[in-house]
């Protein structure tokens, strides 16, 4: 009689345990669900990889004129880089207007060559590297999915170009 | 053989009562996520502003009269917008929409002209943090007017409300 008693305690324990566990599992994940993955549910679509107020910005770059009448794209041509007037000017526009959009900021000439594509400069440095996200690692439409990834581009010779990079 | 029944029924009322208790979290945890409505304000203010920007420039250059009297007093028509929202939540009388541009003289950063359209109240909210508060976005760009040669520093701020729709 005494032994069947303890046993049916024993079931009845293991049982309001189980239970509570259940409870408490649910109750952990009701939590996580209400206040961790329902905060900032913002829509988030493909990273941007074009910026219309930079695009503009940079065409009124190119074609204002320093002191001598020369406009900036006729100076970089002829340079093939920033000199004073066009490395300061653009860190006064590119740095200032979007650095709070894209922490990295970069504008420099880039070549057609397989080694060292992008010549490095004084106002702005070395072009940042970008790695891709190997999620999209096989689509290559996709450049830079995960972050944006802004790059403007005008032809200065043959080989040379202007880009403007805009990143995280 | 009776007392035996008893204890069975009493274990089938106990999981039916347990399987009810893990669908109504299940069911809960995602109605609390989908239930939540995606945040899209961001995306609509940056549109606004790129509409905006569109609207203003041409290639670098500031659009021909944008700033003269006419724009200002009809930007809305000229720019084709319309800030038009569903008659609900009392929409229909307050606003959810305000632009304001401002042209800066990019060398002496005085302010030349400024254009407002849409509900100014939903300015003073803007930096608040909170719930009920709109999404403001402020963004600038720089532009030059091909008739004075001018350097502008345009500055656009674009505010979008919808707080019942875009944040529970």
């Amino acid at each position: 009689m005494f032994n069947k008693k303890s046993g049916q305690i024993g079931e009845t324990v293991t049982w309001v345990v189980a239970t509570v566990t259940i409870v408490v599992i649910l109750l952990i994940a009701i939590f996580v669900a209400t206040s961790f993955f329902t905060k900032n549910k913002k829509a988030d679509f493909l990273a941007k990889q074009s910026d219309i107020l930079a695009s503009e910005s940079f065409f009124a770059y190119l074609l204002t004129e320093d002191d001598s009448g020369q406009t900036v794209y006729e100076q970089i041509k002829n340079l093939e880089n920033l000199n004073e007037f066009s490395g300061n000017f653009a860190i006064e526009i590119f740095d200032e207007f979007y650095r709070k959009d894209y922490p990295k900021v970069w504008l420099g000439i880039i070549q057609k060559v397989a080694v060292a594509p992008s010549i490095k400069n004084e106002y702005f440095g070395s072009k940042p590297v970008i790695s891709a996200d190997p999620k999209y690692a096989s689509v290559e439409s996709i450049r830079k999915p995960n972050k944006p990834y802004v790059s403007q581009n005008i032809i200065l010779t043959e080989n040379k170009s202007l880009e403007l990079v805009l990143t995280n | 053989m009776i007392k035996n029944n008893k204890g069975e029924k009493i274990i089938s009322i106990y999981w039916f009562v347990i399987l009810f208790i893990v669908a109504a979290a299940v069911v809960y945890m995602v109605i609390s996520f989908y239930g939540e409505p995606y945040d899209i304000r961001e995306l609509e203010a940056n549109a606004l502003t790129n509409k905006v920007a569109m609207c203003l420039s041409n290639a670098g250059y500031l659009e021909e009269g944008v700033l003269g009297a006419d724009f200002k007093e009809n930007f809305i028509e000229r720019c084709s917008f319309n800030f038009e929202t569903e008659d609900i939540y009392g929409w229909g009388e307050r606003g959810q929409y305000y632009v304001e541009i401002n042209f800066y003289d990019f060398l002496t950063d005085q302010k030349n002209s400024t254009i407002k359209t849409g509900n100014e109240a939903l300015k003073t909210d803007c930096g608040l943090e909170g719930k009920g508060f709109p999404f403001c976005l402020e963004r600038s760009l720089y532009l030059l007017d091909g008739e004075k040669n001018h350097k502008y520093q345009i500055d656009i701020l674009s505010i979008v409300r919808k707080t019942e729709k875009n944040v529970q």
